[in-house]
């Protein structure tokens, strides 16, 4: 930043750009009142009419002046020149009629860049370059005619061809123009602009009579859009009211959209500044003692402010609120980009498949989901989780999920029934009947086997005891249940262990950011 | 699967190991008692008549209805061990018809050797009661080889006894006796009627025992044979009386030897067998409380008509006295009629013989009236009591009993009535005799 100083040795500020502000006190006010000129500059920003546009109407302005200029810049000619239509047709700034008659030339169309800067003339006789733009089209139109003239030319066999001309190859001036827009708060006061026409110039001294090297290119009331070549510039705002003047050097590069404001009734010079933040939806205290009750813009967000020392906070859901010290002095245009740090914790927006779904995590319950209910958001710190997610009736679920931090992890538990174990319910019950039931008749059988044997040892034992019977059929039956245990057995561990049934799974979808509260306004950049 | 391939060998492993049938198979065909089944239509009396046949390898067993009915089997059992529980023969006491009746005695007999009145020799035969053949009657004979005939008897035993038996209107019950000898005299008894009659060996002649002092009431109710060294003597009791009246048999006919007499219901039932193993038969006689072994030798020496009286001194020929007591799980002998049925054999094949008694109103294993059979040794003293695993309450096992010859020791062919069973008893001792398959 390089300051400089007004002829009442207030101290100028030359921002970014080189633009220049000054300002001074007008010279017929009361001696208590001070007036602050302070011209503010928006490279970034696009202007609109002639009245001051909306910051939105401003982007777009600019978007479209930068899409041309960097068609243009790219070679392609005729899609800058469509860019630059286009932008006319939006936003009727005369600049953009220029750049597209110059694009119509570098394409080799003279017809349509005579029509551009005709165009041009009509919307803006008194252009500064008016002179100019008239001897591009006297060129055209011979050029035009030349054309003509070679296509209507008899073909001769005996000598060479009429050579077509090319615009393309030849020589013009194909510097893209910018639209510079001028304005004063209140508006109305009256703008006289210099152009500096000799590099070694010295500087603008309004006082003076004559400048050597600078000559008057316009001489409007506020607020002004100007079509300007590029080049040095100093912009006068004579005595308005009780007003004093106010004059800076300005530059003006290719294809851009200036815009300068001088505020005219501030008693104090104010700084420009701009705070943006990759985060979306941050939130701009500034000067708020932390209470949070008047937010000053959402970023990225720019402003005219008090110079002075300023306490800034950012907050952005999602992350940890920034909180920091600027100074800001008059006229000081300032750009502060805020990186934030995510919160340690993240969100898992949980809902489900079953009616009923319960989330734990190892043995600790984190919460449950119904059906129909809005989705379980679980508070997580950030980083790998284990989950086990269960619904009766349902597999049970176990997965690893990795919280984002200062992030909102929607997830799914697409949870898949468990797989009908009635038959196999029913086969176990069997085996365990008849194995139960068998190993009865074989403890039965093995207890009169050991009856029998004594009755042997004893020698009493009779052919006809029914005990033998009795064991024999006791035998056989607990062969038989072990048997039909076993297979009901088999078939029912076999139908236990069968699942033909996915298993439950988690889908996890796009993580996305914490949502800002209700009542937030997310603005657009200023 | 993996569970599945765990659980199936032990389920095999149990079905193998656990639960094999055969052991009871195995135990089925190696019984230490086997029942005789019971043929059709005489499952409800089956076993109230019991006599056993030896004669060489022919060891076969008559189990009958009840007395003065009809229907009797005979069973072979063979020298091994191996008796066949099916009935061999099923006719050995038929009814048929007027021309073929036979009514059991209540104490049948049999004979190695018979004579029918034509003259015809028979082999291995049974004496199961009177009846009628063709047109004879007396005591009925059915012999292996089915020959039936009836031998005559004395003309008021056929009035009195056979005919009433034929008609049906309710007769005295016949006891028969023989020796287990190929020329076994036959001996009869009717109690009721105070008469006995035998038959010498291979005679169809009746032969009157008589009395010279007249017979005592109850003459006759239990009759034996006994083969001395001296000869044969033959022995009626008389146990209304309490008195054992002997004979002389020698092929002239009867001669009274004497009298003996003893306690309440003396000479109630009678067996012969060489207890002492002198080479004669010695005679079991039960009372109503004991049963006393009297030396056949003894007997066999004594004078011919020593005494026209009883007088004759019981205690000088007693060899034993055996008295009922508890052994094992046999209970009660109060009221056990103790002695109902009698048999001396060598059961245990130790060459010395043994003597069984039947208990049918025994208490066993907490059944009353099961019965069981007490053996005894030589000193009297009690070594095993024989009943089945099937004996149950008021079966009465021991009402009836004979021994047997097997190839290395006597066996016990015995009838519970109550339970219409006969069972061949192979075993000895409660222990086992531990050297046969029957009895490990």
């Amino acid at each position: 930043m390089h300051l400089g100083r007004n002829e009442q040795g207030e101290p100028w500020t030359r921002l970014g750009g080189g633009q220049r502000f000054a300002w001074h006190r007008f010279a017929g006010a009361p001696g208590r009142l001070a007036f602050t000129l302070l011209v503010l500059f928006a490279i970034a920003f696009g202007t609109g009419s002639s009245r001051a546009e909306q910051p939105d109407a401003l982007s777009a302005i600019r978007a479209k002046m930068e899409e041309g200029q960097g068609l243009f810049l790219a070679g392609k000619y005729a899609e800058a020149a469509r860019a630059f239509e286009s932008g006319y047709a939006s936003h009727p700034y005369s600049a953009f009629l220029f750049n597209a008659g110059v694009c119509h030339q570098k394409s080799n169309s003279p017809e349509a860049a005579q029509q551009a800067f005709e165009a041009y003339l009509a919307k803006d006789p008194h252009a500064p370059d008016a002179p100019d733009v008239k001897k591009r089209l006297v060129e055209l139109a011979a050029l035009i005619a030349a054309r003509k003239a070679a296509e209507t030319a008899p073909a001769s066999t005996d000598g060479p061809a009429l050579e077509q001309p090319n615009l393309a190859e030849t020589p013009v001036d194909s510097t893209m123009k910018s639209l510079v827009v001028v304005e004063t708060e209140p508006e109305g006061a009256p703008l006289s602009l210099y152009r500096r026409s000799m590099d070694d110039a010295a500087p603008f001294v309004a006082e003076r009579k004559d400048n050597p090297g600078w000559e008057l290119v316009a001489a409007r009331t506020t607020p002004a859009d100007l079509t300007l070549a590029v080049g040095r510039y100093h912009v006068v705002i004579d005595k308005f009211r009780e007003f004093n003047r106010s004059e800076t050097d300005i530059d003006v590069s290719a294809g851009h959209v200036h815009q300068f404001k001088a505020n005219l009734s501030q008693g104090a010079f104010l700084g420009f500044l701009r705070v943006s933040c990759a985060a979306k939806n941050t939130r701009i205290y500034l000067d708020d003692d932390g209470q949070r009750q008047s937010m000053w813009g959402v970023a990225p967000h720019g402003e005219l402010v008090k110079p002075g020392e300023h306490k800034l906070i950012l907050e952005a859901p999602g992350y940890v609120p920034s909180e920091q010290t600027v100074m800001i002095e008059a006229g000081d245009n300032r750009e502060i980009n805020v990186e934030l740090e995510r919160v340690a914790h993240g969100v898992v927006r949980f809902d489900g498949t079953a009616p009923e779904i319960a989330v734990y995590e190892g043995d600790v319950f984190l919460g449950s989901w119904r059906e129909g209910a809005p989705a379980l958001e679980l508070h997580l710190p950030g980083g790998p989780h284990q989950l086990h997610i269960r619904a009766r009736g349902h597999k049970d679920l176990r997965t690893e999920i990795d919280v984002p931090r200062g992030q909102i992890l929607p997830v799914r538990a697409n949870m898949v029934k468990k797989y009908p174990r009635g038959a196999a319910w029913t086969q176990a019950a069997l085996a365990v009947a008849l194995i139960g039931a068998s190993t009865y008749f074989a403890v039965e059988s093995d207890n009169l086997e050991n009856q029998l044997l004594r009755e042997r040892s004893l020698g009493t034992l009779s052919s006809t005891d029914p005990r033998m019977d009795q064991g024999y059929w006791y035998s056989i039956g607990a062969n038989g249940g072990f048997a039909l245990g076993g297979i009901f057995g088999l078939l029912a561990t076999y139908n236990f262990i069968r699942d033909p049934y996915p298993d439950s799974e988690l889908r996890r979808g796009k993580k996305m950011d914490f949502k800002p509260p209700a009542d937030d306004v997310v603005g657009g950049a200023q | 699967m993996n569970a599945a391939r765990r659980i199936a060998p032990v389920l095999l492993l149990a079905a193998a190991l656990g639960c094999s049938w055969d052991r009871f198979d195995a135990l089925r065909d190696g019984t230490p008692v086997v029942d005789l089944s019971p043929p059709a239509g005489m499952e409800l009396d089956f076993g109230a008549t019991l006599a056993g046949l030896a004669a060489g390898d022919r060891t076969s067993v008559l189990v009958g209805s009840a007395p003065q009915s009809s229907g009797a089997s005979v069973y072979l059992l063979g020298l091994d061990e191996d008796a066949a529980a099916a009935a061999a023969d099923s006719n050995y006491c038929p009814a048929s018809n007027d021309s073929r009746m036979c009514h059991l005695a209540a104490q049948p007999a049999s004979l190695q050797i018979a004579v029918s009145p034509s003259g015809r020799t028979r082999a291995n035969c049974f004496v199961t009661g009177v009846g009628r053949a063709v047109s004879d009657v007396g005591l009925w004979i059915s012999c292996e080889d089915t020959a039936e005939f009836t031998i005559p008897v004395p003309a008021d035993i056929e009035s009195e006894v056979v005919e009433p038996a034929l008609a049906g209107s309710g007769s005295p019950d016949v006891v028969l006796a023989s020796e287990r000898a190929s020329d076994s005299a036959l001996v009869a008894g009717v109690g009721e009627l105070s008469r006995a009659f035998y038959y010498e060996p291979s005679s169809f002649t009746p032969l009157d025992l008589t009395v010279a002092a007249g017979a005592p009431a109850s003459f006759g109710a239990a009759v034996a044979v006994l083969g001395t060294a001296s000869g044969r003597v033959l022995a009626v009791g008389a146990p209304g009386v309490a008195e054992l009246h002997l004979f002389a048999a020698d092929g002239t006919g009867p001669v009274q030897l004497g009298c003996l007499t003893g306690p309440d219901g003396f000479g109630r039932t009678l067996a012969a067998g060489d207890f002492d193993g002198d080479g004669s038969a010695d005679l079991a006689v039960s009372d109503d409380a004991e049963v006393r072994i009297v030396s056949g030798q003894l007997i066999g020496e004594l004078p011919a008509a020593a005494a026209a009286g009883c007088t004759l001194s019981l205690d000088s020929l007693v060899l034993s006295t055996l008295s009922c007591s508890n052994f094992g799980e046999a209970r009660d002998c109060a009221g056990s009629r103790f002695g109902g049925a009698l048999a001396i054999a060598d059961f245990d094949g130790d060459g010395e013989a043994e003597v069984a008694v039947g208990a049918p109103r025994m208490t066993v294993r907490g059944h009353e009236d099961a019965g069981a059979v007490l053996v005894f040794d030589r000193a009297g003293a009690v070594v095993d009591a024989r009943y089945t695993s099937t004996t149950g309450p008021g079966h009465l096992f021991g009402a009836r009993l004979v021994a047997l010859p097997q190839s290395d020791r006597d066996i016990l062919a015995v009838t519970a009535p109550g339970a219409a069973a006969a069972s061949v008893v192979y075993c000895a001792t409660l222990a086992g005799s531990g050297n046969s398959p029957r009895c490990p």
